[in-house]
């Protein structure tokens, strides 16, 4: 059988998004990196929440699940755990990831279950139409800051390294290439990864497309990514606008610490057999 | 001494039960006393249940334990206290609405503390003891009161010493043989002091030590409600079974070892033999049992339990460990089940299978963690928006929660749907002896998968009786998107209201055979009585007694337990409900929100009279009779000849 081609990992379903919308360059890059790794698409899950980003799932040729408003990850870690033999992938927005579920993300990050996860950062409410969002830049006007934002964006990188993140990058929709090699390295990462996607908003801020692209730097090959506290200095300077790997570190998975702490419980127990011997507990015949 | 009506009799000669409470300070070994009688009395061939009494902080601070012992299994506690032992007197006053004592009761103490007396004894025969004298006489007692408690207990309870050092033994093997040794020499001083000072077993009850479990036909009639459930979907035998005959078809033989559990040790034994893999929850009282036992046992059988950062997080893992074919599972109580409102609706838009057990507590908000009440069930049968439905069941026994997380379990993997399993903190934290259970009498039913069958295109469309296989990911060809947005049968987002519509209505046919099926709701009593008592969950307990006493007296009367409280039975509930004229509802909750959703699903009798207060406390028989203006307990005593 010939090789999959990234086509093959595109759904029936026509996308809904915006002409120019910076998602599509992330569906795109998905789908090259599915390609470049060889995954069978039965052994693929795509997991989302709710707005623009998180229509993903839909237009990939995968199993997969549209959940709630910043909910993706308890659904994602849910099924890595009861399926650590999928490849699963987290698509969702910076409202999901960094607002309604912004208490999911990070302790998501800090299991360090062996998931992916790609936040659309867009820094608005797309869906909705234009609220101000957790990454708006200061005194940005939205529909709800007709008067410019006064809340500081946050700075999701900072927050995913102070959480014990084991992989935290950022890439660009504008770049797909770019963005599949990165998405290829974070499947590749035994671990959490933490992939922040600058993916514009062209309807509620077209300005983006140019701001962004013009004011983007890049991490240099000088950077230790491996070393924690070059990390933190990276992300400590970081605008929101700076791409490349931040950090990474090899270091067991949640599912590998489950596996070794429960191994001498195994196996001791099967059946209704198994059973009786939780009854002799509970009726003190046995300690 | 007299008990209550099943005793009107003098104690010796007649005492077919008793009823005890153990009071003092956190850490003064309340507890320990009440579990070893508990289990003592369960080897001696007695029954029992025994109920939990804490302050609000759940942890530290005074504690106290009521024990009902007797040749008849229970399932609620006793009305009043024959035998009160006080370890000490610090703030005993904290139990006063739920010390009452029978005239003439027993109350045992320190001989050395001073205290002003509190005025719930004040009808109590006092007995001071030389606790601190007999410990400091004992090699090795310091420190062991409960273990002194115990002895001069099962003494006067009349119960086999052997059997008691057995019990103690068993409790302590943990701490070293030096330390049952020492408990033993404690024990033994305690019974005898007992013994010269009372003389023989003044609160005995007839029989123990001579009456294997199961080998006697229940004294009182109150016996443990078996639910019989038959498999889905199918017709049941016609008609309603009356409690006796269900007792036949499902009770196990006899047995000397019953078991010893609590509703949530039902519900963790329930849910493993219906095959649970996975187990997501946060700590919340009084669930919290539920997980910290599952994190025992999951992992020994190849499954996981996580605790999640919030009841959120908690029901939709579930949701996903589901999604991924595995039988999910997490508890929480009002609180949390708040929470977990948005995650059961996504399960049932996207008809993803799971249990949630919600540990009914005291609310609303916060309320009252430790006592329990029936005001979930509102919540229950309508959290989360949207036309959602969804099954809701409600054991009224221990040995209901384990058959109902079984069933709990088919329902959701056969409709593909959430299940709600509605518990309380009465049923949840009470140990009850139980005739030991036939853990392979309910079938654990598998998921239908694709193996047979593609749903390719069709996860979501009709299929035969509404329910769909559901794909396994890793399956070839199958591959689908489960929607939290209406959607095709196919499951691609949709804003067409036909499309709509049509889902909505397969979606609520999925219940159809659930609502028509017998088996669900007890009935017990007269067939032809005008006269009716319902109630639900942990309440279905004091039905059975008032029904039993009521017609020991000679007044016909139907009592109905319904254990699908949805979807609602209309064919089965409505014959039932025929020749009434008056019907009780008696609920712990002050809305009455069961009466209120009787008269919206089904035609009632004419008269229909709610007996309705807010929880905290579990109802007394005595308080059900008086409000039903029948007689109080008293007098019933005194017209019966049990």
């Amino acid at each position: 059988m010939a090789p999959l081609q990234p086509k093959d990992y595109l759904s029936e379903q026509k996308p809904i998004w915006c002409p120019g919308c910076g998602d599509f360059g992330v569906l795109n890059a998905l789908t090259v990196a599915f390609a470049a790794l060889e995954l069978p698409p039965e052994k693929l899950a795509v997991i989302s929440g709710i707005g623009c980003s998180s229509r993903m799932p839909g237009y990939v040729h995968s199993y997969g699940f549209h959940g709630i408003h910043g909910r993706a990850l308890p659904i994602a870690t849910g099924l890595k755990l009861a399926r650590p033999d999928l490849t699963v992938i987290v698509t969702i927005g910076d409202g999901d990831a960094y607002s309604i579920g912004g208490n999911h993300f990070v302790h998501a990050v800090r299991r360090n279950l062996d998931l992916t996860c790609l936040i659309m950062d867009n820094r608005i409410y797309g869906m909705t139409r234009g609220q101000v969002s957790a990454t708006t830049p200061l005194g940005d006007r939205t529909s709800t800051t007709p008067y410019g934002s006064i809340e500081p964006p946050l700075a999701p990188l900072v927050l995913a390294l102070a959480a014990g993140a084991t992989f935290a990058a950022r890439g660009a929709s504008w770049e797909p290439k770019r963005l599949a090699a990165l998405i290829e390295q974070g499947i590749r990462h035994r671990g959490f990864s933490v992939i922040d996607v600058l993916s514009p908003c062209v309807i509620f801020r077209p300005e983006d497309r140019t701001d962004l692209r013009d004011h983007i730097t890049r991490i240099g090959e000088e950077h230790q990514a491996q070393d924690r506290f070059e990390a933190m200095r990276e992300a400590a300077a970081d605008d929101g606008r700076r791409l490349g790997i931040f950090y990474v570190e090899a270091r067991s998975t949640y599912w590998d610490d489950w596996q070794a702490t429960t191994r001498a419980a195994k196996s001791q127990m099967v059946g209704i057999a198994g059973l009786d011997a939780i009854v002799a507990r509970y009726v003190r015949r046995e300690t | 001494m007299a008990n209550s009506w099943s005793d009107c009799m003098p104690a010796e000669a007649r005492r077919t039960e008793v009823s005890l409470a153990i009071a003092g300070s956190g850490g003064t070994g309340v507890m320990t006393i009440g579990e070893l009688l508990l289990a003592t009395a369960a080897s001696s061939g007695l029954y029992g249940l025994m109920t939990r009494s804490y302050g609000p902080q759940i942890r530290g601070g005074e504690s106290a334990c009521f024990l009902r012992l007797g040749r008849a299994p229970f399932d609620k506690q006793a009305d009043m206290i024959d035998l009160l032992a006080v370890l000490d007197w610090h703030n005993i006053e904290r139990f006063q609405e739920e010390l009452m004592l029978t005239p003439g009761a027993w109350a045992l103490c320190e001989e050395t503390e001073t205290f002003p007396r509190p005025e719930l004894v004040q009808q109590a025969a006092l007995h001071p003891i030389g606790w601190k004298v007999l410990l400091a006489h004992v090699e090795g007692g310091k420190g062991r009161l409960s273990a002194l408690v115990f002895g001069t207990l099962c003494h006067l309870l009349g119960l086999p010493r052997t059997a008691a050092l057995k019990a103690l033994a068993d409790r302590f093997r943990d701490h070293g043989d030096a330390a049952v040794e020492a408990n033993s020499r404690v024990f033994k001083a305690g019974w005898e002091w007992a013994a010269r000072e009372w003389g023989d077993a003044p609160f005995g009850i007839v029989g123990t030590g001579a009456l294997p479990h199961g080998a006697c036909p229940p004294a009182s009639g109150v016996a443990p409600s078996p639910v019989a459930i038959g498999p889905l979907p199918g017709p049941q035998a016609r008609g309603q079974t009356p409690r006796a005959d269900a007792q036949k078809g499902v009770s196990p033989p006899a047995s000397p070892l019953p078991w010893l559990l609590t509703g949530n040790q039902g519900i963790v034994i329930g849910s493993l033999v219906a095959g649970l893999d996975f187990f997501a929850g946060y700590p919340i009282t009084p669930s919290s049992e539920i997980m910290e036992e599952l994190s025992h046992y999951l992992a020994r059988r190849e499954g996981v339990v996580i605790q999640a950062e919030d009841e959120l997080a908690a029901v939709n893992m579930a949701i996903g460990a589901s999604f991924g074919g595995k039988k999910a599972m997490t508890a929480t109580s009002g609180p949390g089940f708040s929470l977990m409102a948005e995650g059961l609706g996504l399960a049932l838009m996207a008809e993803t299978p799971f249990v949630v057990v919600d540990v009914q507590r005291v609310g609303p908000s916060t309320g009252i963690a430790t006592k329990t009440e029936q005001s979930d069930l509102w919540a229950a049968l309508g959290s989360s928006h949207g036309d959602n439905p969804r099954v809701v069941l409600a054991p009224s026994s221990v040995r209901g929660c384990i058959e109902l997380s079984i069933q709990a379990f088919n329902l959701a993997e056969r409709l593909k749907l959430p299940v709600i399993l509605l518990s309380d903190q009465f049923l949840a934290g009470r140990t009850e002896t139980l005739d030991p259970v036939p853990l392979d009498a309910i079938a654990a039913d598998q998921r239908r998968l694709t193996d047979e069958v593609s749903a390719s295109g069709r996860r979501f469309a009709a299929w035969d009786e509404a329910v769909s296989p559901m794909p396994l990911p890793g399956t070839p060809g199958e591959e689908y998107i489960a929607e939290s947005t209406e959607h095709s049968p196919r499951g691609w987002p949709t804003s067409s209201y036909q499309v709509h519509r049509s889902q909505s209505m397969r979606r609520l046919s999925k219940l159809e055979p659930l609502s028509e099926q017998e088996g669900w709701i007890e009935f017990l009593g007269d067939p032809a009585a005008c006269l009716g008592i319902m109630a639900w969950g942990s309440t279905g307990g004091v039905v059975r007694e008032v029904v039993h006493v009521l017609r020991a007296r000679g007044t016909p009367v139907k009592g109905i337990i319904p254990h699908l409280l949805y979807p609602t039975q209309p064919k089965v509930m409505q014959p039932l409900l025929e020749n009434l004229d008056t019907l009780y509802v008696v609920e712990l909750s002050a809305m009455q929100q069961f009466r209120h959703y009787l008269q919206a699903f089904y035609r009632l009798p004419p008269t229909v009279i709610s007996i309705a207060r807010a929880g905290g406390m579990p109802f007394r028989t005595a308080e059900v009779l008086e409000a039903m203006k029948l007689g109080s307990e008293q007098q019933i005593a005194h017209s019966e000849d049990l």
